[in-house]
């Protein structure tokens, strides 16, 4: 089922390119940042980029990974910002405790939704996913107590104006270091499972799960730690959205959002975290320059989405891996013996497409 | 208690507006096995240009309702060609994404058109509603849920009769060994996709008499059309009509009993159970 959602027919990554691609990513995402210091209105959009990233780099654990699509990954980002608002507004505790707090929560939660949706595949696990993130929506909207409703939280401190929490500096550049440490963390643990033997397993597991079972190996206990730990993203990201904003609301659940993600996701390239970091950057900067897009943001994205599926079938990350795989010094390896495999992989590659 | 009589009523007119959209949904699916985001907006498109034809040119209604579903299928027919022709059934997930941006670019598009503020389209059959005992039931309403009614009925003898039907039947059961019957599965995934989006608009079209269309429309049909074929089971159109039905009585209730936020959520909370506890879905496949 897993290989009928189409991610078994993606391009080939590199990996060395790949990785290095994340890290030109990274370095040009901290170099436009230091040129750009003295324009906040640029500055903010670079440290959103930062967080979104970040959200979308969890998203690609199941999507990526497993080639499963969590439509309700919004609804961990929102719990992660929540829990994080309400832990210190009603325990008074530190930032730090906080963003904890909301990490393990959310890591937590999405451990047990996805021990009951991770049984599902495909579409089936796609929009019961969905369901999560429109139930979550009418449970914060409801619980106007607690939550504020439709009016959303703020009054947890943070917000952009004010000093980076445990720094005295309080400028753009001071946030933007923030989000961009979340990121590269991410990023590192992102490239760590990737390298891992529970790496390894996952995507045994989205290539064949009946191959990886009858090797006698748990396929749902794999995947459930997969999208728990796409979770711990999620609990992350959402608690430094909230310390940066200073304020939550159910736009962090919005369709709008759903679709940024999902663009970001779809033209870096669920397969290469290097393209989804670049990914992230463009989708947030490129919209805001068009001067077409002003007021006509929801229709824009739409665009770009259709456009994206129909130009970058499987993302600009692969290619751009490929690309900078052609500067391996040791390539004369490669190109001496080819593995019969890798013609293989190319076929269906093609025939896929 | 007449309080629950008169939302099941309620629940019964408003979910044969369901039946129909989910019926439409079933067959796009049981086809082409995309998630289609677009659903919901031709059913909201069905709704606004069923306001536009009585409106702005003052057309009776009862020919509007055909009408305004004629007029979706240029909008699925563009849809189809842009996000779900393109993608072979092992990309659904691209095209699931393609279908999300077109209802992103159709709702900015709605919205821009109509604005943001409810609409009211006229009644079809005037006079106070009738009285049985202290449970009231709108005229309209009669009249809605019996074409509702026959068009499902319609839709299923064609389905289960003709010969498009037993071969759009044969494509669901297996595509492969449909095509190795000679059954070319591109234009059969057209014509599903047309009748189902037809059926969508013509759902919307039903829905703005009924209530009242609006921004949200799009995207809580599009949600109650997945929740309705998931829990019916793949290919099933039948259990799809029944469903409807019960999802609309299920929300009218939820506003009653628990609050009317959870109303949209409602549908979801069954489907979710439905498929943890029966994931072949309530009526499993027989085609």
């Amino acid at each position: 089922m897993t290989e009928a959602m189409g991610y078994g027919t993606a391009a080939r990554v590199d990996r060395w390119g790949e990785r290095w691609l994340g890290v030109l990513a990274l370095v040009g995402a901290l170099a436009a940042a230091l040129i750009a210091s003295g324009n906040p209105y640029l500055m903010r959009l670079l440290t959103l980029g930062c967080i979104y990233g970040a959200l979308a780099l969890g998203l690609r654990m199941t999507f990526g990974e497993l080639g499963e699509l969590d439509l309700g990954y919004l609804a961990l980002y929102a719990l992660g910002a929540y829990s994080y608002g309400l832990a210190r507004i009603h325990w008074d505790v530190t930032e730090l405790v906080a963003a904890g707090f909301s990490m393990g929560l959310v890591t937590l939660v999405s451990l047990l939704v996805s021990l009951l949706t991770l049984r599902l595949t495909g579409p089936f696990f796609a929009v019961t996913t969905l369901g999560v993130l429109v139930v979550t929506t009418s449970l914060i909207v409801s619980t106007t107590d607690l939550t504020g409703g439709i009016r959303g939280l703020g009054g947890f401190g943070g917000g952009a104006g004010r000093a980076v929490p445990y720094t005295s500096s309080s400028g753009p550049l001071a946030w933007f270091f923030l989000a961009f440490a979340v990121l590269c963390l991410v990023a590192l643990l992102t490239y760590w499972t990737q390298a891992s033997r529970f790496g390894s397993a996952i995507n045994a597991i989205r290539q064949d799960p009946v191959l990886f079972r009858s090797l006698g190996y748990n396929v749902t206990a794999f995947r459930t730690l997969a999208a728990a730990l796409g979770g711990a993203i999620a609990g992350l990201s959402g608690s430094i959205f909230a310390v940066y904003s200073g304020f939550v609301s159910v736009d962090l659940l919005s369709l709008a959002l759903l679709g940024v993600l999902l663009l970001i996701v779809k033209v870096g390239g669920a397969r290469s975290p290097g393209g989804v970091i670049i990914g992230a950057f463009v989708v947030t900067l490129v919209p805001e320059y068009l001067r077409f897009v002003g007021r006509n943001r929801l229709m824009a994205f739409g665009i770009f989405l259709v456009l994206s599926v129909r130009v970058f079938q499987s993302g600009f990350g692969p290619q751009l891996g490929n690309l900078i795989a052609k500067l391996r010094p040791d390539r004369s390896r490669v190109r001496l013996g080819r593995p019969p495999s890798d013609q293989t992989a190319k076929e269906a590659a093609g025939g896929g497409s | 208690m007449n309080d629950l009589i008169q939302q099941i009523v309620n629940g019964l007119i408003l979910g044969a507006v369901y039946s129909v959209s989910g019926t439409g949904f079933a067959i796009t699916y049981g086809i082409s096995r995309i998630l289609n985001f677009a659903h919901g907006v031709f059913f909201a498109s069905g709704g606004y240009l069923l306001y536009w034809l009585t409106k702005t040119h003052e057309l009776p209604v009862l020919p509007s309702l055909l009408l305004a579903a004629l007029c979706v299928l240029p909008i699925a027919l563009v849809t189809y060609y842009v996000v779900i022709h393109p993608f072979p059934p092992a990309r659904a997930t691209a095209a699931l994404v393609g279908t999300l941006g077109v209802s992103m670019i159709v709702i900015e598009l709605l919205h821009r058109v109509w604005g943001s503020r409810p609409l009211f389209v006229d009644r079809i059959w005037r006079g106070p509603p009738f009285r049985f005992g202290d449970v009231f039931v709108a005229r309209d309403g009669i009249v809605l849920a019996g074409i509702a009614v026959a068009t499902v009925a319609a839709v299923l003898v064609v389905w289960n009769v003709t010969g498009i039907g037993r071969r759009l039947r044969a494509l669901v059961q297996s595509r492969d060994a449909a095509m190795l019957l000679g059954i070319n599965p591109e234009p059969h995934r057209l014509i599903a996709f047309l009748w189902g989006s037809g059926l969508a608009g013509l759902a919307g079209a039903f829905f703005a008499v009924q209530t009242v269309i609006d921004a949200s429309t799009a995207t809580r049909a599009t949600f109650v059309a997945f929740a309705v074929v998931i829990a019916a089971g793949l290919g099933n159109i039948a259990g799809a009509a029944i469903v409807g039905f019960g999802l609309g009585v299920l929300e009218a209730i939820t506003t009653l009993y628990v609050r009317a936020e959870y109303a949209v959520a409602a549908p979801f909370v069954v489907m979710i159970i439905v498929l943890v506890l029966r994931p072949q879905g309530l009526f499993p496949r027989k085609v």
